[in-house]
């Protein structure tokens, strides 16, 4: 029987990874010629765009799909889509280009990553992305803070990657059509996708877990990259499931690999995004937890489930919602509060605040809330967290 | 490589700006045409999901056998 497997979002897998002698062509031709310099998070998105990770995404987004993915989460054609990629740049800038342009799209280094084919030049209004996307425009939450520090124009068009590098992390560093071959490859054909950007405690363990009951694997994908104050370094987390995936999970049904991309902080919407993203990279199922790519008190606790309600069929990923889950003295186990019928008073929670002070001091972690093998690695790292 | 203008022959500038009005185009666009064909036998302008190379990744990344 024909193995099937879940088609990508808008139902082509895009690839604008310029071929070798197509991207030393471009270099060529792209000397000397008027460039804009991308940050970090810039480049993920460039990268994750050509390697089909956004899929239908082609490019950044040009003014009619960036309209209406803010104000009705839809690419202008109508597939579901709900965070603008857009690359803004200087007005000085945006006076240089011409819609129809090839310009050359370089990172901080000066290293020449990809060549933009412009498109629309267009303006936006900061607190009106904001109160759509993000849910509010208050420049406290990190997502609103980005938009209002953006330059004033946009430039949408088309994408041609040159520097497909996948440096630091390469080897756990995988493409959508990569994961898809591993997953048919293992013969799966459900398979659970789990975000994550932590160091795996026993309540997170305990989701895959769940997840994995329901499906053929388990595809636990770490988004790394750009990081707060006091958020585990991502070297930490990349061990600390390296660890999981050869000591406690079976091989042949769970698998771990990395994602740099942006967070953009923005709960409900954002799930949307994550399992886009999962179905892309070829998994069937995505779990979403309570307050997901949450930040503050900014959403509902069950916002990031509820978005799904109505869009999760058009979507076509289902969508595995869990309630927060912990360590319950008088059951001895992880549960929910739906699996478990005592009080807060028997209930261990797995506070990240607490994790952080505790490992932060050299301490360990009590072992109900994170497995001591974990505790015991993450003790030996010279640098934990992000300063 | 240079980033200056180029300076070819004068007999190859007639020769192309010849063929450039028979065609109805400019010099430069011509010569992006021409730029085009040749890269078009340069072969595929994206890498392609070659399962045979994704496979030899997969395994010398430990994630198959
Ligand atoms: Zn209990």
């Amino acid at each position: 029987m024909e193995h099937i497997l879940i088609p990508p979002h808008g139902n082509t897998l895009v690839n604008r990874v310029l071929s070798e002698a197509h991207a030393a062509e471009a270099k060529t031709r792209l000397a000397g010629k008027f460039s804009l310099t991308l940050d970090d998070e810039q480049v993920k998105d460039v990268k994750n765009i050509a390697r089909g990770v956004l899929s239908p995404l082609t490019g950044f987004m040009n003014e009619s799909d960036f309209v209406r993915v803010v104000e009705e989460m839809r690419l202008a054609d109508g597939t579901i889509w709900s965070i603008p990629f857009v690359l803004d740049v200087s007005e000085e800038d945006a006076s240089n280009m011409n819609t129809g342009d090839e310009v050359a799209l370089q990172d901080a280094t000066g290293n020449l990553i990809a060549v933009l084919h412009v498109g629309d030049i267009y303006g936006y209004d900061a607190a009106h992305v904001a109160r759509f996307v993000y849910g509010t425009d208050d420049s406290a939450h990190p997502g609103v803070a980005h938009w209002q520090a953006m330059k004033s124009r946009l430039v949408g068009g088309l994408i041609d990657l040159i520097d497909n590098t996948k440096e630091p992390y390469y080897e756990v560093n995988l493409d959508p059509a990569e994961t898809r071959y591993l997953f048919k490859e293992r013969g799966w054909k459900t398979v659970a996708g789990f975000q994550t950007r932590n160091v795996p405690h026993r309540a997170h363990e305990y989701l895959q877990r769940c997840a994995l009951e329901l499906t053929d694997g388990l595809f636990i994908n770490p988004i790394i990259g750009k990081k707060k104050t006091g958020d585990f370094q991502d070297e930490v987390i990349i061990k600390a499931y390296h660890f999981m995936i050869e000591n406690f999970f079976p091989r042949e049904s769970a698998t771990f690999s990395i994602l740099p991309a942006r967070m953009n902080y923005a709960g409900p919407r954002e799930a949307v995004l994550h399992a886009i993203i999962r179905k892309n990279f070829g998994c069937t199922h995505f779990v979403v937890g309570r307050d997901h790519a949450g930040v503050g008190d900014y959403y509902g606790t069950y916002a990031a489930q509820k978005i799904f309600e109505g869009i999760e069929d058009e979507i076509g990923i289902k969508i595995l919602k869990f309630e927060h889950s912990f360590m319950c003295k008088t059951c001895e186990t992880v549960a929910t509060s739906k699996t478990c019928g005592h009080g807060d008073d028997v209930r261990v929670p797995p506070s990240g605040t607490k994790i952080r002070d505790l490992l932060s001091a050299g301490q360990p972690v009590p072992a109900d809330i994170m497995r001591p093998q974990i505790v015991e690695m993450l003790l030996q790292q010279k640098s934990l967290f992000v300063e | 490589m240079t980033n200056k203008p180029v300076q070819i022959s004068e007999d190859l500038f007639i020769k192309l700006d010849q063929m450039a009005t028979q065609r109805g185009v400019t010099v430069d666009q011509l010569v992006q045409e021409m730029l085009g064909d040749s890269l078009k036998a340069a072969g595929a302008v994206y890498q392609d999901h070659d399962e045979a190379k994704i496979k030899e990744r997969l395994k010398s990344l430990g994630y198959i056998d």
